[in-house]
């Protein structure tokens, strides 16, 4: 029985008050969630927009705040590890959906990369200068990007990037949020052979949050199906793809298969 | 910095305003008069008379000595007040669209009770508190300027804090003083120059209006306004001592704005491709295109045909080339795919089409295009209007961005049927109607009067391909219609496609970057890279053995379930998966 890293349990949050005109309508984004992430794990989390998966993972790295239900990160409540974020943050880290809108515009890449790990560790700029050569090698990226500025990137080059943040501080749990959703297919499929590399490297517990069942099942041994803010399905991927427990799993997965092999929807 | 100076006008504004500065920096080594001595005996001088190139005024002060001294006065309180109240203001801004929650309750229903008042009124009052001078007229304006930049900056502050990478910040335990000034201000800071510069004409009015009234500058001190104040009392005899003060301040004010024009569109990124004006109608075709094929007396003729596209973005030598040779050919019931990633060229192709590719920056350097017959690339900007949405359809990625958010969608679908038909409104009525159950929307009533937003993707996307579908076209393009839905609603909508396609006889463009997509769809198959075609044929054939490198790539990275990217399928899965 290995240790667990993310412990929750009843885990509520709702959007409240969309709007005038919409009667006061309140959003329920998640409803009572409740799993645990065992330490080395790979875990996949998926489903359709408006599931509640990107709420989820946006708590538990602390960006907001559950209305219900109990985390704890290594046996300790969330809250009482936010109130010393360096120390939660240097074990914790979060990948964005797109990568540009993940990094200042206005600041070059180097001086990025060198502000998070000053604030996150306590290593003097020679060694802080090492970690960073090492993180870029480690990602495939060139030392030549130091110098520029986001925006000058390639998509798959800001994503690299955005992989090689969250690692710097050598984190033992990484949450991605749909990190390879605004990618093209052929970057899509190098970023995602790079993650495995890297946790094969790097060894990090991984939280995984896609909409796309086959990327999950390229990562991820395990796997949770969300639809309107519940767990619909957990268990092994293999399993669960080979056999769907519940309809909703089933119905992703043949929209994604029909999709995928182009049956049942062209003409001829 | 070229760039700044591309446009004549801001050019304009540099050359008046730096002028008017420079001799007011200037003034005390310019052999000018003493501004204040007075000489009665040369009371009212006309311009042009010797020794005082401007005349003199009431008292018989050198009016030019007086205009350039007073310029400096009125420029130095108007730019002090300025900075004053963009400092102030900023950063009011910042704090309440940072922390939000009860600071900025506070800060900004303060900044309300500022507002509440009018804002010369407000300016009036400070000055009568703190008694008529150039330094309380100073402090009078700048707060009454405060709002505006605490507005301005808050607004800008909400939206940044939320970005992603000030989020980013945080889970960097960085302190929330740091987010603040090192993240959040660098990128609000355009918006504050750009207040500045337009406050700062406003700023230069203020002054010279609280001075007419008496209550900034005090005699004999001149400053603009003080000056107009004197010529008002002698303006229909001697207009001249009036209007000189009042040209001077409006050259200052237009200088001031041109230039703030300038910098706004300078420090714009979205206008960094060099578009300056408004797109035309259609676009710009800069070659002389050949002849598109007259149509053959086939049976199935083309409904659509394209001949050695090429399409060109940008001015200046270096063009980017979008476009580069691309051709092919659609007829009644055929589907096309076009695939390629982002960059490829495929959307820029589609709207070539119809003529849709902003222009500026974007024009057709080559090629032929002929829809139903019609050679789009010579027809004239009315023949073209009157083809989109009857002969030729598009439906775009985004059904949110196709549809006004604020019309319900039947009256959209109307306003396309009132433009291409003669129908009535009760016919029309019927008619979008029986669109929407086409499409399959379950209560086409209701729906019809529905706004976008209380429609879900999928149904969104329905409402714009029944709209597409509104006229009957021939020819219907579909950019990336299903990539912003979920699988599930994407399976749906491709359905729906299908089928009207095989019920109508439609020729199908369909553009998107997922072969498997495509494949589901298409009889054909295009595969553009970097604007050229790479490969085309059967898609059957074309996906079970691809002869291009690139197509191949394309296929095998794409991942699938239990395989993931091809690649790897020798290899065994990373221990460390749990499985």
């Amino acid at each position: 029985m290995s240790d667990l890293v993310f412990q929750v349990k009843g885990l509520h949050k709702t959007f409240g008050r969309k709007g005038l005109l919409r009667r006061g309508r309140v959003v329920q984004a998640l409803h009572g969630v409740g799993f645990e992430v065992a330490e080395g794990a790979a875990l996949g989390v998926v489903g359709e927009s408006g599931s509640g998966k990107s709420t989820l993972a946006r708590i538990l790295v602390g960006l907001e705040k559950p209305d219900r239900g109990t985390i704890t990160f290594k046996g300790r409540p969330l809250g009482d590890c936010l109130r010393e974020p360096t120390a939660f943050y240097r074990q914790v880290q979060f990948v964005f959906q797109n990568p540009y809108a993940a990094f200042n515009p206005r600041k070059r890449v180097g001086a990025i990369l060198d502000t998070h790990l000053r604030h996150l560790t306590d290593l003097k700029a020679p060694a802080r200068r090492d970690r960073i050569r090492e993180i870029m090698t480690a990602t495939q990226l060139d030392d030549g990007l130091l110098r520029r500025y986001p925006h000058s990137l390639s998509g798959g080059q800001a994503q690299r990037l955005s992989l090689a943040r969250a690692l710097l501080s050598r984190p033992a749990v990484v949450v991605m949020d749909e990190p390879v959703s605004a990618l093209d297919v052929s970057v899509q499929a190098r970023i995602l052979r790079l993650l495995r590399d890297l946790r094969e490297s790097f060894s990090f517990t991984l939280v995984f949050i896609s909409h796309d069942l086959a990327v999950v099942d390229y990562l991820c041994g395990e796997t949770i199906v969300m639809r309107e803010g519940e767990i619909q399905e957990r268990g092994p991927t293999a399993a669960l793809l080979s056999q769907p427990a519940t309809s909703y799993t089933l119905e992703l997965l043949e929209a994604c298969r029909s999709v995928e092999a182009g049956t049942g929807l062209s003409l001829r | 910095m070229k760039a700044f100076f591309r446009n004549p006008l801001t050019v304009i504004g540099c050359l008046l305003f730096g002028g008017l500065v420079g001799l007011a920096l200037a003034a005390p080594w310019l052999p000018l008069a003493d501004p204040n001595a007075a000489d009665l005996r040369n009371r009212l001088a006309p311009p042009g008379s010797e020794n005082h190139l401007l005349g003199t005024d009431t008292l018989g002060r050198d009016i030019l000595s007086r205009l350039v001294w007073g310029t400096r006065v009125s420029l130095a309180v108007a730019a002090a007040a300025t900075l004053v109240a963009a400092v102030i203001g900023s950063l009011i801004g910042l704090l309440a669209g940072f922390f939000r929650r009860w600071i900025d309750t506070l800060l900004m229903r303060g900044v309300d009770m500022v507002l509440a008042f009018p804002y010369l009124i407000l300016a009036l009052a400070i000055v009568a508190v703190l008694g008529p001078g150039l330094l309380n007229a100073l402090i009078a304006i700048a707060i009454v300027n405060i709002p505006f930049f605490a507005r301005t900056v808050r607004g800008t502050t909400v939206s940044i804090a939320r970005m992603p990478f000030v989020e980013a910040a945080r889970l960097g335990a960085q302190p929330r003083r740091r987010i603040l000034f090192a993240e959040v201000l660098p990128n609000v800071l355009p918006v504050i120059i750009i207040a500045m510069s337009t406050t700062l004409g406003w700023m230069i009015l203020e002054t010279a209006g609280l001075s007419f009234l008496g209550l900034g500058a005090q005699p004999p001190q001149a400053d603009l306004g003080s000056m107009l104040a004197d010529g008002r009392r002698v303006m229909l005899v001697h207009p001249h001592v009036g209007l000189l003060p009042g040209v001077a301040i409006l050259i200052l004010v237009i200088g001031i704005n041109l230039i703030g024009d300038g910098l706004r569109d300078w420090l714009d990124p979205r206008l960094e491709g060099g578009a300056q004006s408004a797109p035309g109608a259609a676009t710009a075709v800069t070659a002389k295109t050949a002849a598109a094929g007259e149509p053959e007396p086939e049976e199935a003729a083309p409904v659509l045909e394209v001949k050695d596209l090429r399409v060109e973005f940008g001015e200046g030598r270096k063009p980017v080339v979008a476009v580069d040779g691309v051709g092919f050919s659609l007829r009644p019931g055929e589907c096309l795919g076009l695939v390629g990633e982002s960059g490829s060229g495929k959307s820029v192709t589609a709207m070539s089409l119809a003529r849709l590719v902003a222009s500026p920056p974007g024009r057709i350097t080559r090629g032929a295009i002929s829809i139903d017959g019609v050679d789009t690339l010579r027809a004239s900007n009315e023949a073209i209007r009157r083809l989109r949405g009857a002969a030729i359809a598009y439906v775009f990625q985004n059904p949110f961005d196709s549809l006004h958010p604020l019309i319900p969608v039947g009256r959209q679908i109307d306003h396309t049927l009132a433009t291409h038909t003669t129908l009535n409104s009760g016919e029309r009525h019927k008619r979008i109607l029986d669109l929407l159950d086409r499409v399959a929307l379950p209560d086409p009533k209701a729906t019809a009067r529905a706004l976008p937003h209380q429609l879900s993707g999928g149904q969104c996307q329905r409402v714009a391909i029944a709209m597409a579908l509104a006229n009957n076209p021939k020819i219907l393009v579909a950019d990336e219609p299903t990539t912003a839905l979920d699988v599930t609603v994407q399976k749906r909508v491709l359905d729906l496609l299908a089928r009207i396609r095989e019920e109508h006889g439609l020729a199908l463009l369909f553009i998107s970057h997922d072969l498997g997509v495509v494949r589901a769809v298409a009889d054909r198959i295009m595969v553009l890279r970097w604007g050229r075609v790479m490969e085309e044929g059967d898609a059957t054939k074309l996906i079970r053995s691809p002869k291009n490198p690139y197509t191949r790539k394309l296929l095998e990275s794409s991942p699938r379930l239990g395989k993931g990217p091809k690649q790897d399928l020798g290899l065994s899965r990373p221990e460390i998966d749990p499985v």
